[in-house]
């Protein structure tokens, strides 16, 4: 074995589940120690997929043993060939790569930022205090020296979280390190942040760097060596180029445009590839007539809700924009936006016109959805009122939010930045035809116009599979195909080249060219600089400084407020484990005797107890009302259901009010609330992760499946802005005006497979840390017990242990109430 | 089945098994709203038609992770949630029934040696959660009620009815539905269902 060689592919291959053909297959590829290597190719070559494989992350830990050709794993893939790195099956290497994902929030595994920093080492077994020296170092490098270890990922920027990830991945002190499209999903502060600190990082580390990324721009500084990858006829992964930068970049034989890769600008090359760009934009702005679309024609052309005629836009490509061009649409005078009724940016005035292209751009996130919500009806305006034109509005009073879903998808639609936010069917076909069903088709017709609809979009042939399996780029042209099918005027984008190689970006300008062309106006909220150079009409900027056409406020960096553990300061100061051992020891013995009397007592000794951790009956009340409320009816039920006894007051059918029934009613009403009030008082407000460092140090439970369901928790945070998202986009879609309980199971499902998929793409990045290995970790946080704790335990066994003796002495005593 | 069954977990079902319970809890902690004892009063039974809500996460867990121990772990891990987040009856005893409930679950898969995965075992584990864990009520928060009652029969039978149904037939027709999706690629469960499909 070569000690040069870092990674080694031969004749490698893997098939995912369920697939037909291999992503790659027959790749011979060596990479020696200390190169900086750019991995190219175009979307769907596999480049992920070999970093997962170098990573030690693809399929189970047990594939690799099995010496046959083709080994299957767990996850159903299929893997060929031989892969080392550094010698060793990527398995047992694992934690000498560190893989780096695109998706930023995908990465945070811990709620907060050192935790998540330290996971890592952890699973490494590194010792504690080494553990937080790595991790302040780490932050250091990355330019985050200045954040709080406790600071709550859930309040970081895009840049932020991604430099996080890079500070967790480079603490483990990787010889190997993986970039997978580190700044795709950011904006171009964040793009900065984090590119500079790779460099700032790459500058004194002498690790082994793989970088995959389309525009190469700000990278080549820090890379020797450029791979480009290619198929050949036989479907077999192959290097289709291997050199420097230099040579690579001004290499003209090679077909950089099919190959879906920008050429960087310092290149002379790339002003011809430019050049090429501009040209098949405008031949497509030339083209005209789509011949598949005449079928729409023949469809009933009237809006059942105005009586006015509805044209689809796709009918008006087919008419060669007989219509009025430049009309304004939609506008806005002194209006202001923002949410929860506070106002980020006032004064906003703008026009969108039909058939043109307009484009909200801005550096930062901040300001430019809300806008663009706001114009599409998804969320409410703090003051003023988006106009609509009477042609857009055809007979409808009032702004896009007063409007019903059914009316708005047929007027304004919008499309997400996730596509999976928005997906409402289980078949490519079933969720372009959505949008003709709403809109009044019978159901057959519906089939052929979203058949036809599917054609233009060159996605008929997957009408039958599942929106989720399609690919990046694919994925997005279905959700543009999906809302033009309500026939809209005014197409509202979020981010529609967000990570797309140039040939997936390619297809979505000309897309939107098209759809702008036969009479849309198209809305754009982007940052990409092409975008804006190729595409647009009419740029408004948004921004917090001068000059922007809108100006948003001066983003006020959210103020961290601690969460206090307890009511009680007390409590608050117990171990989290010791808390719940105390809510177990002061209910659970009250089942001994169902009696009014130790229910009574221990009830009493409880609010006593509570009152001395410094938590008032009244602050408690507030609490545990909820319980109140329910024991009278718990009483009602014992009383005319509960045991007979000998005197019988009233009776019928199965119902026996006796004397017994009404002792026992009363009983089971005290304990109710004595098993009740101080379970829920003493685990209310712990903090999950020192729960999750207290089970697993204190209780010893097992550790994987502990912080398996810390990181579960974690993502439940990050669940209520997709709920959020999946209701706007389900308005959107004209699905909103549904009852209310259907509106709720279909958005809860959506939500779950979300969830499912958000988990899947965790547990990728948790292992990748090296989490779920064989090896014992070690523990960043320690959990303590105290005096305190011990104190606390002895109370809490005390109240029922009193109680229930003193019923006892007093003869009310009855075990299981008998 | 698989014969090379593996019932070592993975970093992908804990995530998978650990968000089942999370998002569980949720649903968990709604039903806690539904005024339980007033329906019970109103009719015996009537209340507990809705006890499936509390014990689904096992058998769906379980149905799709196919590993020892799932039913457990997702159910615990959801009434630990619902506790947490505070309930009307209070956080020892739900975490105390979310364990007995799991239980129950795990018992009907482990005893078909985790190899066996249809509807008629889900559903039978759905029900025999609740079975299990109406009568374990009775020894404890339900003791004003005599055990062999016909009101304590009638609420263990709905119970068991509930989780038989809600549970069990639901929790079954919802792995599918999800594995429909695609998200359940990685485990054999969701290639069983789409395999089918294709």
């Amino acid at each position: 074995m070569n000690k040069q060689n870092a990674i080694l592919f031969k004749g490698w291959g893997y098939k995912r589940p369920l697939r037909k053909d291999y992503v790659v297959r027959g790749l011979t590829l060596e990479i020696k120690r200390g190169e900086r290597v750019l991995l190219l190719g175009s979307s769907g070559i596999g480049k992920s997929t070999l970093l997962c494989a170098i990573a030690g992350v693809l399929g189970n830990n047990e594939a690799y043993l099995s010496s046959s050709s083709q080994r299957e794993d767990e996850d159903g893939g299929l893997t060929e060939g031989d892969l080392l790195v550094e010698g060793l099956h990527p398995q047992q290497a694992r934690g000498r790569c560190a893989l780096m994902m695109q998706d930023p929030e995908a990465q945070m595994v811990l709620q907060r930022v050192g935790d998540n920093v330290a996971f890592g080492l952890e699973n490494l077994g590194i010792e504690r205090g080494e553990i937080w020296r790595r991790v302040r170092e780490s932050l250091k490098r990355v330019g985050l020296s200045d954040i709080e270890l406790s600071r709550s990922t859930s309040h970081l920027s895009g840049g932020q979280k991604q430099r996080v990830a890079l500070a967790g991945a480079i603490a483990m002190r990787p010889s190997i390190l993986l970039l997978d499209e580190p700044t795709a999903n950011l904006d171009p502060k964040g793009a900065k942040e984090v590119s500079r600190a790779c460099h700032e990082v790459l500058k004194e580390d002498p690790a082994t760097v793989i970088l995959v990324e389309h525009r190469a721009d700000n990278w080549l500084d820090i890379l020797n060596r450029v791979v480009i990858l290619g198929r050949d006829s036989e479907g077999m992964v192959k290097v289709a180029a291997d050199g420097t930068p230099d040579e690579i970049f001004s290499d003209p034989s090679i077909d950089f445009d099919s190959l879906g890769i920008w050429i960087p600008s310092k290149f002379a090359l790339a002003k011809l590839q430019r050049k090429r760009l501009e040209d098949q934009i405008r031949i497509k702005a030339q083209s005209d007539f789509d011949p598949n679309f005449e079928a729409l024609k023949n469809r009933d052309l009237t809006d059942r809700g105005s009586g006015k005629n509805l044209i689809t836009p796709s009918i008006r490509f087919a008419r060669k924009r007989e219509f009025e061009r430049g009309e304004v649409v939609v506008r806005a005078k002194g209006l202001s936006i923002g949410y929860n009724g506070k106002s980020i940016a006032d004064d906003v005035s703008f026009a969108f016109e039909s058939g043109k292209i307009t484009i909200l751009a801005g550096e930062n996130g901040a300001g430019k959805s809300t806008l663009a919500m706001t114009v599409s009806g998804l969320m409410a305006p703090v003051g003023g009122e988006v106009e609509v034109s009477p042609s857009l509005a055809r007979g409808l009073k009032g702004s896009p939010i007063s409007w019903t879903s059914r009316q708005l998808c047929r007027r304004i639609a919008y499309v997400f930045q996730n596509p999976e936010h928005q997906f409402v069917r289980n078949t490519v076909l079933e969720e372009v035809m959505v949008g003709f069903l709403e809109t009044g088709s019978k159901k057959e017709e519906a089939r052929g116009l979203a058949h036809s609809l599917l054609k233009r979009f060159d996605l008929d042939r997957y009408s039958g599979a599942n929106p989720y399996t399609l690919s990046g780029g694919e994925k997005r042209r279905l959700t543009v195909a999906s809302s033009l099918a309500s026939s809209p005027e005014v197409l509202i984008l979020d981010e529609p080249t967000f990570g797309q190689d140039r040939s997936t970006w390619l297809e979505i300008v000309m897309l939107m060219r098209s759809v702008a062309d036969s009479g849309v106006a198209v809305v754009a909220v982007t940052h990409d600089k092409e975008l804006i150079e190729f595409l647009s009409d009419k740029v408004l900027t948004i921004g917090d400084k001068e000059g922007c056409d809108i100006r948003v406020k001066g983003a006020n960096e959210r103020k961290e407020k601690e969460r206090p553990a307890s009511l009680s300061p007390l409590l608050s100061r117990l171990n989290p484990a010791i808390r719940f051992l105390c809510a177990f020891l002061l209910s659970i013995p009250l089942f001994l005797s169902l009696d009014p009397l130790s229910a009574g007592l221990a009830l009493a000794l409880e609010f006593l107890f509570m009152e001395g951790c410094g938590i008032s009956l009244k602050q408690a009340l507030k609490h545990v009302w909820p319980i109140f409320a329910m024991a009278p009816w718990t009483f009602l039920a014992v009383v005319i259901y509960g045991k007979k006894g000998s005197v019988t007051y009233f009776e019928w059918g199965m119902i026996h009010v006796t004397n017994k029934s009404v002792y026992l009613a009363f009983a089971t009403f005290l304990r109710v609330l004595a098993i009740a009030v101080p379970a829920v008082l003493l685990v209310l407000g712990i903090d999950s992760t020192d729960l999750a460092d207290a089970a697993s140090q204190i209780l010893r439970l097992p550790e994987r499946f502990v912080y398996g369901g810390l990181a579960g928790i974690r993502l439940f945070t990050v669940l209520s802005d997709d709920w959020l998202q999946i209701g706007q986009a389900r308005r959107s879609r004209g699905l909103g005006d549904r009852k209310k309980a259907v509106r709720f199971f279909t958005q809860s499902f959506s939500l779950l497979i979300l969830s499912i998929r958000r988990s899947t793409s965790l547990s990728t990045a948790m292992e990748a840390r090296g989490f779920g290995g064989e090896g014992k970790r070690s523990w960043a946080r320690l959990s303590r017990t105290s005096y305190r704790d011990w104190v606390a335990l002895s109370v809490c066994a005390l109240i029922p242990a009193s109680a229930l003796l003193l019923a006892y002495y007093c003869g009310t005593f009855a075990l299981g109430g008998k | 089945m698989s014969s090379r069954t593996n019932f070592k977990w993975r970093a992908v079902d804990i995530a998978v098994c650990s968000v089942i319970g999370v998002a569980s809890s949720f649903v968990f902690w709604m039903a806690d709203f539904i005024p339980h004892d007033g329906l019970q009063a109103i009719f015996p039974g009537l209340g507990s038609l809705f006890d499936g809500l509390w014990l689904f996460a096992g058998p769906l867990a379980a149905v799709i992770i196919r590993k020892p121990g799932s039913s457990i772990y997702a159910q615990l891990l959801a009434s630990l949630i619902e506790g947490m987040m505070g309930n009307v009856y209070g956080g020892a005893l739900t975490i105390l029934s979310g364990f007995i409930q799991g239980l129950g679950a795990e018992a009907v898969f482990a005893a078909f040696a985790y190899r066996h995965w249809n509807v008629w075992i889900t559903m039978l584990a759905g029900g025999f959660s609740g079975l299990l864990y109406r009568v374990v009520s009775f020894l404890t928060d339900l003791q004003a009620f005599s055990f062999l009652g016909l009101y304590a029969i009638s609420y263990t039978v709905a119970t068991a009815i509930s989780g038989t149904v809600i549970a069990g037939l639901g929790s079954w027709y919802l792995y599918r539905a999800i594995a429909r999706t695609g998200a359940l690629d990685r485990f054999a469960s969701g290639r069983a269902i789409r395999k089918k499909i294709k």
